[in-house]
């Protein structure tokens, strides 16, 4: 079974940033940051260690990790509690703030947050998920690489701070780099120490809007099934053509069905036949989320582009599945 | 189903609201308690093609299953969670 999700339609939608990263990163040198700066933003917070922000802001709100299975027989989809709560009071003061922080623990995994603001109908009409931010620490993210849940969280970022980066050579951060984006093609990375990042960076992004572009990394874009290091990596599939609706919707429907615990996060753009608009998309796990979006212009080559990022997925019979939905 | 056909009815906002009121008052829930109305989209041939999950999230957290998307969902509906 799958999960779709409806969009929003609201203008004054809060945006929402979430805030990831393993032990010690920096996240809430970050979040200070965040709330220091004169961005002009009311930025109100969810914490996870309430003592550690430095900042007396009436909007930081202490959360207390709570997980749970949005359980309707055979879909899986958990969400998490305490921000349902949290946000359901917070929205009581939606004249207090107009941007909303939330800060993960070091060992939080990230999917649950992502898709409470999939599900939940009066979240998705009243906030919009900007983006994952996930500051990794340069240093010691090497000790940290084989743990699940630092892997996540790059997995799930749209933007990463590769912080600390005064601590290492140069030619490690390459490598850092490389390592990421083997796991994540989409993720935007910045180098910083300190977290000294430029706001603009990092709050309004709009990473989960449908109708931005999709940024692949150019290395993904090769036909060839790639050789990976780590059991979670991302990889693209281009193909021209025209797409068979029925074809791949019964292929993505056993897809999510069968592999939706392993595939994190999924995003493209879709060329199907008799159709003058492009379809895009994105996933979590097994919600599915996809709209037309503009026509194809004249000018442009029509093709369908897609990236996923799963734990041990089967690139190679992917592609071919794939392949197979062609008109 | 089909994962590119949108459903027919879009959700409002206010229904949803309205749908939260009926809960609150035919269940008995506390005012300070939080609800969430979700909307889960099942392609699967042997299942309700919408189905909303009321969670009352109380500790533990209580779930109910309804049958129909949340804009369907009527004051009857909600009186029949009563004998669930």
């Amino acid at each position: 079974m799958t999960a779709t999700i409806e969009n929003k339609t609201e203008n004054k939608a809060v945006p929402v940033t979430v805030l990831t990263g393993y032990l010690g990163a920096g996240k809430t040198t970050l979040l200070n940051r965040i709330l220091t700066y004169e961005h002009g933003k009311k930025v109100a917070v969810i914490v996870n260690e309430f003592g550690e922000v430095g900042i007396d802001n009436q909007l930081v709100i202490d959360a207390d990790e709570e997980i749970f299975e949005m359980n309707n027989g055979c879909i899986c989809c958990t969400v998490r509690g305490d921000l349902i709560r949290i946000i359901n009071n917070l929205m009581r003061r939606r004249d207090k703030f107009d941007h909303l922080v939330i800060e993960t623990t070091g060992l939080a995994d990230p999917a649950p947050v992502i898709q409470t603001f999939f599900v939940d109908e009066e979240i998705q009409a009243q906030l919009d998920l900007d983006a994952v931010v996930t500051v990794v620490d340069a240093k010691h993210i090497w000790t940290q690489w084989e743990s699940d849940e630092a892997q996540e969280q790059i997995a799930f970022a749209n933007v990463i701070l590769l912080n600390k980066t005064d601590l290492v050579e140069n030619s490690q951060l390459e490598e850092l780099e490389q390592k990421i984006r083997a796991i994540n093609g989409m993720v935007q990375i910045y180098r910083t120490t300190n977290a000294e990042i430029d706001m603009d960076s990092v709050l309004g992004v709009q990473a989960f809007n449908l109708q931005k572009a999709l940024e692949i990394e150019p290395e993904l874009l090769g036909e060839d099934t790639h050789e990976h290091d780590d059991s979670i990596f991302s990889f693209a599939i281009v193909e021209p053509g025209e797409i068979d609706l029925e074809k791949l919707n019964n292929w993505l429907t056993e897809l999510l069905k069968n592999q939706g615990q392993n595939i994190l996060r999924m995003k493209g753009i879709l060329n199907i036949a008799g159709e003058s608009d492009r379809f895009v998309f994105q996933g979590v796990h097994m919600i599915f989320d996809g709209q037309p979006d503009r026509p194809w212009k004249s000018e442009e080559t029509r093709k369908n582009e897609l990236v996923f990022i799963g734990r041990n997925l089967n690139e190679k019979q992917l592609r071919q599945d794939f392949k197979a939905c062609l008109a | 189903m089909n994962l590119f056909t949108k459903p027919t009815q879009k959700t409002d906002i206010k229904r949803i609201e309205q749908v939260k009121t009926w809960v609150y008052q035919i269940l008995n829930i506390d005012s300070n308690t939080a609800i969430s109305i979700n909307t889960l989209r099942c392609h699967e041939p042997d299942c309700p093609p919408e189905e909303t999950v009321i969670a009352i999230m109380t500790k533990p957290l209580q779930q109910y299953k309804i049958h129909k998307s949340a804009s369907q969902i009527t004051e009857a509906d909600i009186e029949q969670l009563l004998h669930q």
